[in-house]
């Protein structure tokens, strides 16, 4: 059974409150594309309208959102074609300044300042698939791995090996010396 | 490892969107549930202007115009500040005219506040909203000004008088307003204005009924106002000019909007016939230290014209759109504020 219109508004306006800025964030990540990852957050919530619209059930909207949110991203890597990771790796660089939101008083001072704390978010870049995706849901998102399972559609000890590999990886771009 | 992980959920933490791609979406999202493919997605700032105007070809320029009257909460408000205010922003050619262009954005939120205010509908959410956006829109016009000074002297000058009056004239008229409402609408009327006023450094505490009980010069009213002697020692002669056209425009703006206002009582008239006569005698004066080539005296009269243009237009407008008296009780406030001035803090 359908909900409402003014109902759907509701429940749709306050979940883009609560969670618009966190898939926003999690697309730009991804799709390490400003402008990209803001068309497929408007999308990810227009698809979710239309579905509560013509009846689908939406228990809790933020998982719901998230799947949708993975689905598109899905599509659009393979509308992309397939990429290396060696290709993925080296897209990672400088790219970080593009994601942030336009500054027009931008200083010399506050540009530095983003550079070093962009090398961390750098090597979260260089992260393969679908490693990076594990890392951002778990640490950015502050997703737990049973609801990362729900989303991906996996066991929950698979996305924790998964989780664990991920933070190896890492660990191994940001202290390369580290033994 | 872990400062690792606290540095990328530190520097993720930044990636977020602007307040205006929020809007964007927002009314992209409500407005779109049935997505046409007419509209582009992209959110460049021209193809938000391209996609704005054909947005605005199919709402239709009814509805766009409709929503200039809106206020926050109201349907149309995010078509108001995330079409047709982009739109306006976008098509204001160089620096100079977007820092009036975003003075201007500054000034409608106080409006709005106002409008808010009059229907006993200026809650805590909406008072949070309307203070962040005329705050980011104040700081952006001042930005884009000091861009500006270069090309066109004295505008930096020019927008921050403005910014200020024009605050300080609407926030008197938004405590005015909000007095006579609930407990709710009252507080958050004085709170705002209280706020909004605070850019001139000057602190001001209203009672809900009549206006100022006290008012303090802070130090940051003193270091803004040292500012601007400092600006003014240094103004040159195509700055002093830049300050007199402004003051001009904005007293011409006043007297054609006094022409037009509903029947004023003889001493309302009167009172602002003496305001008209005081901001000449400042532009006399300015003249003759004009042409002395005494450039910051010049501009200090031309000032002084200026800020009294902006208030008569602000006053005279609120007299149009709401009822009660606002003219005679605050320019009758500004004397006694004069009168009870207590030292700095």
């Amino acid at each position: 059974m359908g909900v409402a219109d003014k109902t759907l508004n509701k429940m749709f306006g306050e979940a883009f409150e609560a969670y618009g800025n966190e898939l926003f964030r999690h697309c730009a990540l991804r799709m390490r594309d400003r402008e990209r990852a803001l068309e497929l957050t408007q999308e990810c919530f227009l698809r979710s309208m239309q579905y509560a619209k013509k009846g689908g059930e939406i228990r809790d909207p933020r998982p719901f959102l998230y799947k949708t949110l993975r689905n598109l991203i899905i599509d659009e890597y393979r509308k992309r074609g397939i990429v290396s990771l060696e290709k993925m790796a080296e897209d990672a660089q400088a790219v970080v300044d593009d994601l942030l939101p336009p500054d027009e008083s931008n200083t010399l001072e506050r540009a530095v300042e983003r550079h070093e704390g962009a090398t961390a978010l750098e090597a979260l870049q260089k992260l393969p698939e679908p490693y990076r995706e594990a890392i951002v849901l778990r640490y950015i998102d502050q997703l737990s791995p049973g609801e990362i399972a729900d989303i991906v559609g996996e066991s929950e000890n698979a996305v924790s090996v998964r989780i664990h590999r991920g933070l190896k990886k890492l660990r191994a771009i940001l202290e390369p010396d580290h033994e | 490892m872990n400062n690792g992980l606290n540095n990328i959920k530190r520097e993720a933490n930044k990636i977020r969107m602007s307040d205006a791609e929020k809007s964007i979406l927002l009314s992209r999202i409500f407005n779109l549930s049935s997505p046409s493919p007419y509209v582009s997605f992209s959110f460049s700032i021209r193809s938000v202007v391209m996609s704005s105007l054909v947005l605005v070809l199919l709402i239709g320029t009814g509805t766009a115009s409709a929503a200039q009257d809106s206020a926050p909460g109201d349907l149309l408000y995010p078509i108001k500040v995330s079409v047709n205010e982009k739109i306006e922003s976008a098509l204001a050619r160089g620096p100079a005219a977007r820092a009036e262009v975003y003075a201007k954005f500054a000034e409608r939120r106080l409006d709005e506040a106002q409008q808010l205010a009059s229907r006993g509908a200026l809650d805590a959410q909406k008072e949070a909203e309307l203070e962040a956006r005329f705050a980011a829109s104040a700081a952006s016009a001042q930005e884009f000004a000091e861009v500006a000074e270069a090309q066109k002297p004295g505008i930096a000058v020019g927008v921050k008088i403005k910014l200020e009056a024009s605050a300080d004239a609407r926030g008197r008229i938004l405590a005015r307003i909000g007095g006579g409402k609930d407990d709710e609408t009252r507080d958050r009327s004085i709170a705002l204005a209280q706020k909004v006023r605070s850019i001139s450094g000057r602190s001001v505490e209203f009672n809900g009924e009549s206006g100022i009980v006290a008012v303090s010069t802070t130090a940051a009213r003193d270091e803004n106002h040292a500012a601007q002697d400092a600006e003014r020692d240094e103004m040159s002669e195509k700055a002093a000019m830049t300050l007199r056209n402004k003051a001009t425009r904005a007293l011409k703006d006043a007297r054609e909007k006094f022409k037009d206002a509903k029947a004023l009582d003889d001493a309302t008239s009167a009172r602002v016939d003496e305001q008209f006569a005081l901001a000449d005698k400042e532009i006399s004066s300015g003249e003759v230290q004009f042409d002395a080539s005494a450039y910051a005296e010049a501009a200090l009269h031309y000032t002084g014209a200026f800020k009294i243009g902006i208030k008569l237009s602000a006053l005279l407008e609120a007299h149009k759109k709401f009822d009660g008296e606002f003219i005679l009780p605050i320019l009758d406030e500004e004397k006694t504020e004069m009168k009870i001035q207590i030292p700095k803090l």
